[in-house]
């Protein structure tokens, strides 16, 4: 839906635009075709994903720009880092999108090399934008179901570090263990608010 | 551990350490007393209250010396049987010259038969030691291995258990409550008026699939079995799982015990010459009555219960040892000791019959056990493997669910619904809707339809993937045909596919990557080698990293091989995968 919604609204303006509605749709319309700029989603569904399908973009076309639009407020939250993304990407939030001249300025930008002005994953007032990447990672995997003892398992550490992690998270985020909420769900249910629900690999 | 070469089992077994366990080494100096007693033609029975103590006492050095071989064999494993061998054979010298010193002291021999007395407790020590050695370390292996067996069948029976208190309560039921619980919804709200339709809708994604989504999103938590302690294991159970009828010994089990046998009653009272003539006379006529032994006892005794079975093979054992018994009249006739071999042979044939008999029934049992333990092992680890992939499938399966076709289709269909110029443009935006959720619904719980989709979309990543790397793909035909049928394992390729390719291309700048599958016995093995750095050491934390590949996979490993990565792993495939609705699919 988006995507179509994106076709009709961009279409105005002039563009040649393709529509693809998967990585291998898009990596098939890309194909004698030398596209200015892809807009995508880090999401994909099943198979590849946006960041990837970004990385192979940029390797068939260099000097593409990428945008990807998505409902993550960082990259961080889908598991990826920064340094996953291939150079002249922006990052646009799908919920901060109010008007096609969004789209079509963090299109301008990108076209002359101005990522910068396109980077809301770095903006400090984003959804869970005052975590550290450890906290973030650690609030992923809470949110994906896996036990203190697993996430710790799995990072390396001791449950009690992980602990320290998650009470940590509960502060930042203000989440009051006394208040008569449980804080661990508390702050899942804010992931998942700002993020979706995470996959469980 | 490779498998051992018969003779190395013998010789692990006959120099073992647990000899210096209580009770074999009880056995021992017994047995070496016994023999000294009924053996030695030049006392006969004479002086037995002295002989037997000092017997006893004069194994002390040989234990000694056995310890500190033992402790210094600890750092030297590959020479400890040859080392413990020269033990036994020292130490029976010592014990010799200790016991005929003794008996020197207290007036019972005189100096003359000293030689004698070291060379027979050579014979007599370490054939007694071998033997009580033999018997005694193959009934604790088996033993051991018993309670370990007893344990991890207990684990599998725990985790298959568990996994039906799970089937009843989480991943799977949950998936089918939840596509019930949000059809019969639906259902409910099409036969509902136009004007509370919206209200409806709204109201089953207020009240069921968001507290759904949230439940799945906080309730998830990775299911391991318990361990169970084991339990334990009681002499009377081990005698029970040894019992040498259900085992009866082979023809080698034969030629050791009239071996040993014959050696122990020669004493090394005579000449070498007459000591080979008897034992090659003897040995011969006991092979053969033997044989004849163990071929009524297998057809006959079997079916004879303890202990009259246990007194019949003592009776076949005694009437074995009689020919050796007349044997050594024979081969030492004009001998003055010529009958003194006569008694000890109808006790000492017996002794070692039984030992040799448990010892042997106990390797035969071990053996049986190993191979049992490992089939339990490899069923387990299956086991746990497909019930994780279930798991992660499951639970994928949910979540894609219930935040794409669920929840998206119904807040698009509020939204256009209430932009819709009329009554009627509205309600068929909701019938829309609930066609396409209940579409979804059935569409996700159709097995085949699914790892058909899966398929499509794994030649869809290599087809991304190809163009930025040269990517050869071979599926077997019938690796792809197990793949058609279970979703859960054609969904983990795909990501498995997926990672692979973004981890060697993206992070390892791999040019070019092979994928293949083949089927094996309720697996299919996936073997992805590329051209790109070499892995990591640390596991990865992101992506399909170790602890995934040991959750899900019956069996993994990644190796570096010249300039390429090799990953290869057993999926569990099941061909009986059925509905989530209805079956248990393992």
């Amino acid at each position: 839906m988006v995507a179509a919604l994106l076709r009709d609204t961009l279409a105005t303006d002039g563009l040649d635009i393709r529509v693809a509605h998967s990585a291998a749709e898009a990596a098939q319309a890309t194909r004698g075709f030398d596209p200015d700029i892809a807009i995508v989603d880090i999401n994909l569904g099943r198979g590849t994903n946006g960041v990837d399908l970004a990385f192979i973009l940029s390797k068939q076309h260099p000097g593409i720009a990428i945008l990807l639009l998505t409902q993550h407020p960082d990259l961080r939250t889908a598991g990826f880092e920064q340094n996953d993304l291939p150079p002249n990407t922006g990052f646009l939030r799908k919920d901060a999108v109010v008007s096609k001249d969004d789209i079509l300025n963090a299109i301008d930008a990108l076209i002359v090399s101005e990522e910068h002005r396109v980077r809301q994953d770095t903006n400090p007032d984003r959804p869970l934008g005052n975590l550290t990447h450890t906290q973030v990672e650690v609030l992923r995997m809470v949110a994906q179901g896996f036990t203190n003892q697993e996430i710790a398992k799995r990072r390396n550490t001791s449950t009690r570090a992980v602990e320290q992690v998650l009470n940590a998270v509960f502060l930042t985020l203000g989440i009051d263990p006394a208040g008569g909420i449980n804080p661990r769900v508390e702050a899942v249910r804010r992931f998942i608010q700002a993020a979706g629900t995470p996959d469980r690999i | 551990m490779p498998p051992r070469s018969s003779l190395r089992r013998v010789l692990d077994a006959v120099t073992d350490r647990r000899l210096l366990d209580r009770t074999p080494l009880v056995a021992v100096i017994s047995l070496t007393a016994v023999v000294h007693a009924l053996s030695s033609p030049d006392l006969g029975l004479a002086w037995l209250h002295v002989r037997i103590p000092l017997a006893i006492v004069s194994m002390a050095p040989f234990v000694v010396m056995l310890a500190v071989a033992h402790r210094w064999a600890v750092s030297r494993p590959r020479l400890r049987p040859l080392l413990i061998l020269v033990t036994y054979v020292a130490g029976g010298a010592l014990r010799g010259y200790v016991l005929e010193a003794g008996l020197e002291t207290l007036g019972v021999t005189d100096a003359a038969t000293q030689q004698f007395r070291v060379t027979s407790g050579v014979i007599i020590v370490t054939v007694v030691a071998s033997t009580v050695a033999y018997g005694w370390s193959t009934v604790q292996q088996a033993r051991m291995t018993i309670r370990e067996l007893t344990s991890e069948t207990q684990a599998l029976d725990q985790a298959l258990t568990q996994l039906r208190a799970e089937s009843q309560s989480r991943s799977i039921t949950q998936f089918a409550d939840m596509s019930q619980a949000i059809a019969s919804g639906l259902d409910t709200i099409a036969l509902l008026g136009t004007g509370h339709r919206n209200e409806e809708l709204r109201r089953l994604v207020d009240d069921v699939v968001r507290p759904l989504s949230r439940r799945f999103a906080t309730d998830i938590t990775r299911w391991q079995p318990v361990t169970p302690s084991p339990e334990p294991v009681t002499w009377r159970s081990v005698w029970r799982t040894v019992d040498p009828m259900r085992h009866l010994p082979a023809p080698t089990v034969a030629i050791l015990t009239v071996v040993m046998s014959a050696l122990a009653s020669l004493l090394a009272l005579f000449t070498w010459q007459q000591t080979i003539a008897m034992l090659l006379i003897v040995s011969l006529g006991l092979l053969a009555s033997m044989s004849i032994m163990y071929a009524i006892g297998r057809r006959v005794l079997a079916h004879v219960k303890s202990p009259l079975r246990d007194l019949l093979i003592t009776a076949g054992f005694l009437l074995i040892a009689i020919p050796p018994a007349y044997g050594t009249t024979w081969a030492l006739s004009g001998s003055p000791y010529s009958r003194g071999y006569f008694l000890p042979a109808l006790i000492v044939v017996p002794v070692f019959g039984w030992i040799v008999l448990t010892g042997n029934a106990g390797w035969e049992r071990l053996t049986t056990v190993t191979t049992q333990l490992q089939r339990t092992r490899d069923e387990l680890r299956w086991t746990l493997a497909r019930i994780n992939l279930l798991a992660w499938y499951h639970r994928g399966v949910v979540s894609r669910l219930l935040h794409g076709p669920i929840q998206n289709t119904i807040q698009v269909a509020l939204m256009r619904s209430k932009s819709a110029d009329d009554e009627a443009a509205s309600d068929a935006e909701i019938d829309a809707a609930i066609a396409r959720i209940t579409s979804s619904i059935a569409d996700a719980l159709d097995p085949h339809r699914v790892a058909d989709r899966e398929l499509g979309t794994l030649m869809d990543v290599v087809t991304t993937w190809r163009g930025v790397a040269d990517i050869t793909v071979d599926v077997l035909s019938d690796a792809h045909e197990a793949l058609e049928s279970d979703p859960a394992a054609a969904s983990i390729l795909v990501d498995l596919v997926q990672e692979a390719c973004s981890n060697a291309i993206r992070h390892g700048v791999a040019r070019t990557l092979t994928i293949t599958v083949t089927s094996g016995d309720r697996v299919v093995h996936l073997e992805l080698a590329d051209d790109g750095a070499a892995f990591p050491d640390t596991p990865a934390t992101g992506g399909l990293g170790e602890q995934f590949l040991r959750e899900c996979a019956v069996t993994w490993s990644r190796s570096r091989e010249g300039t390429r990565n090799r990953l290869t792993l057993a999926i569990p495939i099941s061909a009986n995968y059925g509905s989530p609705r209805t079956a248990l699919p393992l």
